[in-house]
């Protein structure tokens, strides 16, 4: 065995413990911290493969990016919310699990008898040496040979933002009952002014009626960062 | 080292993308506009005629490059005729939607900018996917046409159930979605190709067709895409996500894409994995069968209009499977892929309208239950006499368009030698009749429960009456429709 | 090209070793005499006037797919400027159409006010 070798089994190992550590692990803080080192361990795998530019999307998408959108939802929804959520009939969890093992007995036995070598893509190692690199070759094929799912990606990403906009605002933002104008104000929270009257009144910050605005759903409790008025 | 890359673009392959940048130009426009103007009356008419407009434009415009089929961008794109088909198809639909949302959608206050922009955004995703010959391509087609609907079954944000079904939805489609490219990996692992035409001549020239890996990559495939086609088993998230989505927004779900995964499945299955048929035509023929099954039988049980609809939809995605299962070659002789072609089409139009009835009842005030039909035929007697047209079209009572459809579908099985499969569709449709009926009957025989609240709707009749026209229409003209879709798919 | 990515783990490692050597070095050196007060969480000096353990507004979240959103896009840009040299002014145009497409979302965001803080 060489060190390539080795090092995919190890890189591999923690990857998948720790995935069962996301799975398993009560704390959903816990969770995401598991699958911080195994997104970077699956990085490490990219890299044996010669993947790099991939290793490099893996940790700054993944480990950045997206984590940080777990940790936010795990910030909103509090755990023990999550707690009282995760009450699935006792059938649904026998069920999943046995379809979830049928599943990976299905996937281990092609991978243990399937010939994995099929045909050889067009971009052989040499190719990519030659080429100049992983992310080199990747440039010169994604914006030439694929320029139009290229293209349709930012559509993708464009319809992406359209939803965060109409799902997380409130619907005053999207009906055009607010100030309008392409115009910034960082540090002055819409409802700090409704704050302050409440509090000149003696009403405790948190009890103001309708503060900040939660969205869509109603919680039953006041937002803490609308609530201070920071 | 100065390699510069070349790339083959000429103004003429430009062309194949007229109709997708026309819809595209509808997706900015509206989303821009609506977002600039305050909400008013004259705003939303502006948003309105831009919409029906580049439908209309765009389906002109496909048309048009009919018979000049073009393959461009690497061979990734392709402008055939069975695009042209797909294309209009799915363009109507949403030029369909515009109709039956352009006065409910401003009545519950909803942002009809964003509303008309995602719609198009989701037609544009259909339409890149029928005109698709990469596994690349098609998936973010797929996911383009997908993500737009997400939010637009959530659009109802104060509604619980609303945000439950997009959930749902939205959940399990990510899932689909995973098991799809892990699909596309293993094929690309296995023949080394993206490109459909690629991986069909590599396929061909395989000896053993059942090499686990192959089986496992078709099987990956088939479930993704049977997912995104509301297919049994994979059709747990439809019933929740039709009944919670605003009503034109269930019409538009449960046509576009339904069009757009058939599109799909009719580019990956037959055009890619054709030569492994006999490997995957058995799994479909078990797929439409438990989907005709589950589908017409569930919906028996339904008192919610609504609900009964979205099951018969998943019915609907059994007769088209049942289509799709008597492929047997690409080529003269085959009736299947036209079959499923003019399914798809006849779909588009009674379905939509049935949904717009049920919209037209809930801006009258009413409720989506069968209760709210009762004695319809005395109060509003135009749109129960549509009702009552789309629904016989939708249980396939001749000359009306569903007939035809179910007519050609059960004649491509039977020459294909699945006798048997024809009895169960004819069967189903028997049975399908009794929920179908049983509305109608409410309508014309039912004590009539209040009249319906008036509301302005003229733009809204004129839609529905389009669609009656229409399923008459095209089911007198449903020879020369078929030999359309025939003479298109031949020139694939 | 993977022999590399040792000097990667050496630098791993480094920094691993040296924060696990300046935390010890903590724990043996500091005072440890905690009061109620001290262990209180820190709130720029202000007592505590509400649990720690509370709801966001959802609007922190809009602010997180949008950076996932625009993540995502600048990891388009890398590969693209490693081939830029190749690309040329052809792949100048298709990046531009790129950016245009995102910077229409990103003024929608705006003009929405999804950028407003709370």
């Amino acid at each position: 065995m060489d060190w390539a070798t080795i090092i995919f089994y190890l890189l591999a190992a923690v990857a998948v413990l720790t995935a069962a550590g996301v799975v398993f692990a009560r704390n959903p803080v816990h969770s995401a911290f598991a699958l911080v080192i195994s997104f970077l361990n699956v990085a490490g795998i990219y890299v044996l493969l010669g993947a790099e530019f991939l290793a490099a999307v893996q940790v700054i998408v993944y480990t950045g990016a997206i984590l940080v959108l777990f940790l936010f939802v795990i910030m909103l929804v509090r755990p023990e919310d999550l707690r009282e959520l995760n009450t699935a009939p006792r059938v649904q969890t026998a069920l999943a699990w046995l379809l979830g093992l049928a599943l990976f007995a299905e996937l281990g036995l092609v991978i243990a008898t399937g010939v994995l070598t099929g045909a050889r893509g067009p971009y052989p190692p040499e190719e990519v040496a030659a080429a100049g690199g992983n992310t080199q070759l990747i440039g010169r094929i994604l914006y030439s040979e694929f320029l139009l799912p290229f293209e349709v990606a930012s559509l993708v990403l464009l319809v992406a933002v359209v939803a965060a906009v109409i799902l997380g605002l409130p619907d005053r933002f999207l009906t055009g009952e607010r100030a309008r104008g392409l115009s910034l104000s960082l540090g002055h929270p819409t409802g700090a002014d409704r704050v302050l009257e409440a509090e000149r009144r003696g009403v405790p910050a948190v009890d103001a009626p309708d503060l900040g605005e939660p969205g869509t759903i109603d919680t039953g409790r006041a937002p803490v960062g609308a609530g201070r008025g920071r | 080292m100065d390699n510069p890359v070349a790339v083959a673009l000429t103004l003429e392959d430009f062309k194949i993308l007229i109709p997708h940048a026309i819809v595209l130009a509808v997706a900015l426009l509206t989303l821009g506009y609506g977002a600039i103007a305050a909400p008013s009356p004259g705003r939303n008419a502006a948003l309105t005629v831009i919409s029906v407009f580049g439908y209309l434009g765009a389906i002109v415009a496909a048309l048009l490059l009919t018979g000049q089929p073009r393959t461009a961008f690497s061979g990734m794109g392709a402008l055939d005729d069975m695009a042209v088909f797909l294309i209009v198809v799915i363009a109507a639909s949403a030029l369909l939607t515009v109709f039956i949302s352009a006065q409910t959608i401003p009545a519950w206050d909803m942002p009809l900018g964003e509303y008309y922009s995602l719609l198009a955004f989701s037609t544009l995703g259909g339409m890149l996917v029928a005109s698709a010959v990469d596994l690349v391509m098609i998936f973010v087609g797929i996911e383009l046409s997908s993500l737009s609907v997400f939010v637009l079954a959530a659009f109802a944000k104060r509604r619980r159930e609303s945000i439950e079904g997009a959930l749902k939805y939205f959940l399990l489609s990510s899932f689909a979605t995973a098991i799809l490219i892990y699909g596309m990996a293993w094929t690309y692992g296995v023949t080394g190709a993206t490109n459909l035409n690629d991986i069909s001549l590599r396929l061909a020239t395989y000896q053993d067709r059942t090499a686990p890996t192959l089986l496992l990559a078709a099987l990956l495939l088939i479930v993704g895409l049977g997912f995104k086609a509301a297919a049994v088993p994979f059709h747990m998230w439809t019933p929740d996500a039709y009944q919670g989505a605003p009503t034109p927004v269930t019409a538009f779900m449960s046509v576009a894409p339904k069009v757009t995964a058939f599109a799909a499945i009719l580019r990956v299955l037959v055009q890619g994995l054709g030569p492994l048929r006999e490997q995957w035509v058995p799994l479909v023929i078990v797929l439409s069968v438990l989907t005709m099954a589950l589908g017409n039988l569930v919906a028996i049980a339904q008192r919610d209009v609504k609900r009964m609809l979205a099951y018969s939809s998943i019915a609907h995605t059994g007769y088209m499977l049942v289509g799709l299962a008597a492929f047997r070659q690409i080529g003269g002789g085959d009736e299947s892929i036209p079959s499923v072609l003019f399914y798809n089409f006849a779909y588009a139009f009674m379905n939509i309208g049935a949904f717009g009835v049920l919209a037209w009842l809930q801006l009258h005030g009413k409720g989506t239950t069968i209760d709210d039909f009762n004695g319809l035929a005395v109060t509003a007697w135009p749109q129960a006499a549509a009702m009552a047209f789309f629904l016989f079209s939708l249980t396939g009572v001749p000359p009306l368009l569903g007939f035809y459809a179910k007519y050609f579908i059960i004649l491509a099985a039977i020459e294909a030698g699945y006798t048997w499969l024809a009895v169960v569709v004819v069967l189903l449709s028997a049975v399908s009749a009794y929920y179908y009926l049983r509305v109608v009957a409410a309508m014309y025989f039912g004590d009539p429960a209040g009249a319906p609240t008036p509301a302005r709707t003229r733009f809204f009749g004129v839609g529905l009456g389009a669609m009656v026209l229409s399923v008459a229409l095209f089911g007198i003209l449903s020879g020369p429709v078929l030999d359309l879709a025939r003479q298109w798919y031949l020139a694939l | 090209m993977v022999d590399n990515y040792a000097i990667i783990l050496i630098m791993i490692l480094t920094v691993l070793g040296f924060g696990a050597l300046l935390l010890s070095i903590g724990v043996l050196v500091r005072p440890y005499k905690p009061t109620p007060r001290k262990l209180q969480s820190y709130e720029s000096g202000v007592p505590n006037i509400e649990p720690l353990k509370g709801r966001y507004t959802p609007r922190f979240y809009v602010i997180a797919i949008l950076f996932v959103i625009f993540d995502i896009e600048a990891i388009f840009l890398f590969p693209w400027a490693v081939a830029f040299d190749q690309l040329g002014l052809f792949g100048l145009v298709e990046m531009v159409l790129f950016i245009v497409i995102l910077l229409i979302g990103y003024a929608y965001a705006w003009r929405r006010g999804a950028l407003e803080w709370v």
